[in-house]
């Protein structure tokens, strides 16, 4: 089973962030205008404060009203001044989440098409996905809005300090007291929150499988009238829920009022020493309220940075996976010369691409996913330009392995792969691939019509292209009695279009492409018998002059393959022409016969319901 | 439409049953803490104007009376330590309310979740057969989990917000208009625009929002296909068109995103605005009273600190209205699965045993306007091995699980033992009938406890027994971990004969009267087949059992054998008897089925 490499590091790893942050370059002017606006903000909240002061001791204390219109200027321009800093950072924060965003998704998503098979042989597709969204949603929020948060909080702890101790030594030292205090109890509290929420998180997607799991196994669980069991079983997760949630507001429950009590322990510190000083007659009104604002004002910023360290420290698991996509080599490059010469994925150089016939040679290659375990050893094989050849065998004997390696898209070990009498790696892995024509037991088609998907085999086919396609491998019949024919949607959720309708959809597709060499990984197995004998009088047209693979399940339909190869542990067992292997009453003959009693089985089932 | 608002609205408050006093107790505290928190600053004012300043006491009642008490201005001032233990201790207080608020809360919130989850779950569990046979899985799962999800931040978050706002407005309003009526008055003036500013925006804001969590589908639509598709789309060298597909959502969805943040941005820009004129109105104003004598300095500072908390958590207001409106919604949606009727007297009826005849007498069986079973009769020997043998549709599965009750039929009787089913209660009829179908399902448990899913403690030996009379031990050992190996998602992916094979050995374990196996050996190999019906025949005793095939041989050494026809017995007898039957279906079929053995020289 494939198992996820194990992203537990709860260590902030700069390397991980280095190459993140490499896509912040191009926002760097945005990345200042964020920073200075939101250090802007937070010098205006200190601002407001003296503002307040001026107010007590500048008019009130001195019972006047002059220069009243230049407070108000100042206050209200202030206050304008505020808001459009909010719209200037909200704004630059949302768009350099919303790029970045796009650029690393951009970047990781390149790189995995690029990716050779074994990667994706080990990586599931959920684990991609939820890399591409989740995680990268998840650090860039934080990287872009946590650049608000440390402007202003920097800012408003740099600015106050400073400002309190230009007003009063002694009152700011008794303010600045309650900082490590807060610090300690912020860094402390937040850990602990993220740590609840990330096991509320955990246990709410158990909840999640479970009712998948309750729903989709309900009618099976009737018959076992497990019922209640069931039932049973939900409630411990429901109530490990609650407790963890429980558990989670508590811990938040205690941290504020605590942090709330340290903060009322310094103002009331203020009120003794300060009320002390204003009788006096050493500290004005205006200053002593200057200090118990303040003093409130310094938790937040305080907090924020606890806060921001325990976001960057929950946040570099996802971090790291999303880092080591961006980095990941694949095992199948191309060779810069070859890459100087041929092009890459996304800018070939066709101009420079030989034609290709379609001989292909495996010459003693061994090929393995695992280290111990050779799929294929020694293997060789010659087939001629436009030969048509059967793999059959038990699953897991290497077939499917063998026609990937036509394809390149596995490399052997040792040993190499003839395309042509060139080895395969001395040409671009887009010359080999641009060249086949590829069809799969489960067909994939994508979201679009049934016209676009078979045109994705040449995407500058015409329509009546298209449809000559469809009409060649004996599709066009069904789709034109499709309510919307060729425009029917195609992917999933789209039609009731059936598996083995979807297998002769992929069918044309790669017909369209007007392969030299095609591959049919068992291509045929869900077609039914009809549609099945229509393929088999098309494919003697279809598969003239294009060398050809074929992986079948179903043996009737290769008999008439130039040679069929058993394939079994990696090597063939034997070879020859249908004729010649039912002769010689071996493996083949023998897998044949059970085949064909199968078939008979599942003939006979039509008699029945006639 | 208002009748389903309504209806809605109830279940809403339906989901906090049992929960209610915790709800209004936490309100209480709400108002507690709400209260305290504007009284705090009036400690300071109190300081500012008459402790050290010589203004009379000039705050209400509901502080003076604490003034007073802790010895009057003249001797706080000589005492200052008493206010900053009266700002310590209120804190404290604050603090010990809020704790215990968040804990009522939470319980309350948590508790009504789980209870919801919990009644929701056991609904679909005890709702019909025929319930779950007939509903989109997918949608159900949807509901019980997004919907669910919807009502939980409801009832956690929401619900509390939305009190406090409201509570706040109240006790804030009281206590500014004791203050001094022309600054509350011009606070509360400023509640309509602030109010309608953000709900204006949410509403905006929440039409972009679905217009981004479309683009973002699309865009994961997009990357989904070509993950699963990738050996598509590079056997035909496409991804540069791929890439261009990509980008093309990509970018639309950074687009979407942008336009959300940007009406963010926009509402919290204004909101500042209009909560900063506010300010400096409230700041000018109050100089102009204070000069004038009719304001005093400490209230002017407790009136600043008023308008910061009065107006902060209204900015929300368009939020919480929005999410009051996703819950409706997501209550309706529940409430139609709530309105299926459950499986009714489960366990009501009599418990006879059940290894007798089985009986089908005249029975008549459609699922809607299809016709299934028509007139159906059909005596089962108790003890015996039966096999039914029919085309698709021909109605062989619903004959098994009319047997079980899993649906009526609706005229005729089915006996066991000459007891009618319908008397006899359902659990106990289904408990002691195994059934294995072609498609089994199983639990994302271990292996062992899969096969031994009737026993909370399934029994080792006896379930590796099974095992190995199903012709799975051998699979089960080659997994690293046995049979303590976990199924689905998180462990490993059986293929579809090891699966029906676990079934098969699920069934085997545990004491059952009758054994029902339906086409669930069609993917396992012929030499299995046998190996399993052999071990078959040595243990089930005196079990009846049913075996439901395409496969002539899995059927041939039945006790009697039913060719079922449009929902009728067309043929019935041993195998020799059918095969004396000139013409017969029975006979077609096997000789279709063994002219393979003799047939395949033709190929050649």
């Amino acid at each position: 089973m494939l198992e996820e490499k194990n992203y537990q590091n709860r260590r902030i790893n700069p390397q991980t962030w280095k190459r993140l942050l490499g896509y912040a370059r191009p926002y760097r002017k945005k990345y200042a205008i964020l920073l200075t606006g939101s250090m802007a903000a937070g010098i205006i909240d200190l601002i407001m404060s003296f503002m307040s002061m001026w107010a007590i001791d500048g008019f009130m204390y001195r019972k006047t009203t002059e220069n009243i219109g230049l407070f108000a200027a100042a206050a209200f321009g202030l206050q304008i001044l505020t808001a459009s800093l909010t719209l200037l950072f909200v704004r630059s924060a949302g768009q350099i989440e919303a790029h970045m965003t796009t650029d690393i998704r951009r970047a990781a998503y390149l790189k995995l098409q690029t990716m050779s098979f074994s990667f994706f042989d080990n990586t599931s597709v959920g684990y991609l996905l939820s890399r591409l969204t989740n995680d990268i949603s998840r650090i860039m929020e934080m990287v872009s809005w946590v650049c608000i948060d440390l402007g202003w909080s920097l800012m408003a702890v740099v600015a106050s300090l400073i400002a309190m101790f230009a007003v009063n030594f002694k009152l700011a030292l008794i303010t600045v007291t309650a900082v490590p205090l807060i610090a300690l109890l912020s860094v402390y509290f937040q850990k602990k929150i993220l740590k609840y929420q990330r096991e509320t998180r955990r246990i709410n997607s158990m909840i999640t499988s479970s009712v998948n799991e309750g729903i989709m196994g309900a009618k099976t669980s009737k018959t076992l009238v497990r019922e209640e069991l069931n039932c049973l079983d939900f409630t411990e997760i429901t109530e490990k829920m609650y407790s963890a949630s429980m558990r989670s507001a508590v811990i938040s429950a205690v941290y504020m009022p605590l942090a709330s009590i340290v903060i009322s322990a310094v103002t009331g510190l203020l009120i003794i020493k300060g009320g002390r000083d204003v009788l006096g007659g050493l500290l004005t009104v205006g200053q002593l309220n200057f200090f118990i604002n303040i003093g409130n004002m310094m938790f937040e910023p305080i907090r924020n940075f606890a806060g921001i360290f325990a976001e960057f420290q929950s946040c570099q698991a996802a971090a790291e996976r999303v880092s080591d996509l961006l980095g990941a080599v694949s095992d199948i490059e191309d060779r810069p010369e070859v890459v100087e010469k041929y092009g890459d994925f996304f800018n070939p150089k066709k101009e420079n691409w030989e034609p290709i016939k379609g001989e292909v040679e495996f010459e003693n290659v061994t090929l393995r996913y695992k280290e111990g375990e050779d799929v294929l050893k020694n293997f060789s094989l010659k087939v001629r330009a436009g030969e048509n050849i059967a793999l059959v065998g038990e699953t897991g004997g290497g077939k499917s392995t063998i026609v990937n390696t036509v394809c390149r898209f596995y490399e052997p070990q040792e040993g190499r792969v003839l395309i042509d009498g060139k080895d395969v790696r001395d040409r671009s892995q887009l010359w080999l691939q641009s060249a086949l024509g590829y069809v799969l037991q489960t067909p994939h088609l994508f979201s679009g019509s049934i016209r676009e998907n078979i045109r994705y085999g040449r995407l500058e086919a015409t329509d009546e292209e298209v449809v000559e396609a469809a009409k060649l491998v004996g599709a066009h019949e069904f789709i034109t009695k499709l309510e919307k024919g060729y425009d029917t949607e195609a992917g999933e959720g789209g039609s009731n279009m059936s598996t083995g309708q979807k297998q002769l959809i992929s069918f044309a597709r790669a017909i369209l492409a007007d392969p030299k060499i095609f591959v049919l990984d068992e291509a045929t197995s869900s077609i039914d018998t009809e549609a099945e004998l229509k393929i088999q009088a098309a494919s003697e047209k279809l598969l003239r002059n294009r060398t050809s693979f074929i992986i079948a399940h179903r043996l009737s339909t290769i008999r008439n393959a130039d040679r069929i190869l058993v394939i079994d542990g990696g090597e063939i067992a034997e070879q020859g022409s249908h004729r010649e292997l039912m002769a010689r009453k071996g493996r083949y003959y023998e897998l044949y016969m059970n085949q064909f009693r199968n078939e008979r089985v599942r003939e006979s089932v039509k008699i029945l319901g006639q | 439409m208002v009748n389903k608002k309504g209806s809605a609205l109830r279940a809403v408050l339906r989901y906090t049953r049992g929960f209610r006093l915790s709800i209004a107790a936490s309100f209480l505290l709400i108002g507690a803490e709400l209260a305290i928190s504007f009284i705090s600053p009036l400690i300071m004012s109190v300081t500012i104007d008459s402790v050290l300043g010589t203004k009379p006491l000039n705050v209400g009642w509901y502080f003076k009376w604490y003034i007073l008490a802790i010895g009057g201005v003249d001797y706080i001032r000589l005492h200052l330590w008493l206010m900053a233990a009266t700002m310590i201790g209120m804190q404290a207080l604050a603090g010990l309310i809020r704790f215990l608020r968040t804990k009522l809360n939470t319980h309350a919130g948590e508790g009504s979740v789980r209870e919801l989850r919990n009644r929701l779950y056991a609904h679909i569990q005890r709702l019909p057969f025929s319930w779950h046979a007939s509903t989109q899985t997918g949608d159900i799962i949807q509901r019980a989990t997004n919907d669910v999800d919807t009502i939980r931040r409801f009832n956690t978050g929401i619900l509390v917000e939305f009190a406090r706002t409201v509570l706040m407005l109240a006790v804030g309003s009281f206590i500014m208009f004791t203050i001094n009526a022309v600054l509350a008055g011009i606070t509360v003036a400023m509640v309509a625009p602030v109010v309608l500013t953000s709900i204006l925006f949410f509403r905006r804001i929440t039409r972009y929002d679905s217009e981004m969590e479309q683009a973002e589908g699309e865009l994961f639509t997009v990357m989904q296909e070509n993950l699963t598709g990738i050996r598509v789309v590079r056997a035909f060298g496409r991804s540069a068109y791929e890439m261009s597909k990509f980008n093309a959502k990509n970018d639309e969805t950074c687009r979407r995103i942008i336009k959300v943040t940007n009406n963010f941005a926009s509402l919290w820009a204004l909101l500042d605005l209009l909560c900063g004129i506010e300010i400096a109105v409230i700041m000018v104003v109050g100089i102009v009273l204070v000069v004038r004598d009719s304001l005093t300095v400490g209230l002017f500072t407790a009136f600043t600190s008023y308008v910061f908390a009065f107006f902060w958590p209204l900015r929300g207001f368009g939020r919480i209205l929005s999410q009051l409106g996703k819950t409706m919604v997501a209550a309706g949606r529940l409430e139609e699965i709530f309105d299926a009727e459950e499986e009714r007297a489960l366990d009501e009826g009599i418990t006879p045993p059940l290894n007798g005849d089985i009986e089908f007498k005249d029975v008549c069986f459609s699922y809607g306007a299809v016709p299934v079973l028509d007139h159906l009769n059909m005596k089962i020997r108790g003890g015996a091995t039966a096999a039914l043998l029919g085309g698709t549709g021909a109605g062989k599965s619903t004959i098994t699980m009319l047997l079980q009750r899993l649906y009526e039929p609706q005229s005729g009787a089915i006996t066991v033992g000459g007891v009618d089913i319908a008397g006899i209660k359902k659990t106990y009829l289904r408990s002691r009938i195994a059934m294995v179908m072609q498609e089994p399902f199983l639990y994302s448990k271990s292996i062992l406890q899969n096969i031994g899913i009737k026993f909370s403690e399934p029994d080792r030996e006896a379930c590796e027994e099974a095992a190995k009379d199903a012709c799975v031990h051998e699979d089960i050992m080659s997994f690293e971990k046995g049979y303590d190996t976990l199924v689905g998602e998180r462990g490993v992916t059986l293929s579809g004969g090891q699966k029906q094979r676990v079934a098969i050995a699920r069934a085997l374990t545990g004491e059952s009267d009758i054994l029902i196996f339906d086409d669930s050996l069609s993917a396992v190999d012929t030499k299995t087949d046998a190996s399993i019906r052999d071990a078959l025949r040595k243990r089930r005793k005196d079990a009846t059992t049913i075996i439901i095939s395409h496969r002539v041989a899995t059927l041939m050494e039945a006790d009697e054998i039913f060719v079922i026809k449009n929902g009728r017995v067309a043929e019935k007898g041993t195998h020799e008897e059918l095969m004396g039957l000139p013409g017969g279906i029975y006979r077609r079929t096997f000789e279709m089925q063994s002219s393979a053995e003799e047939g395949g020289e033709e190929h050649a």
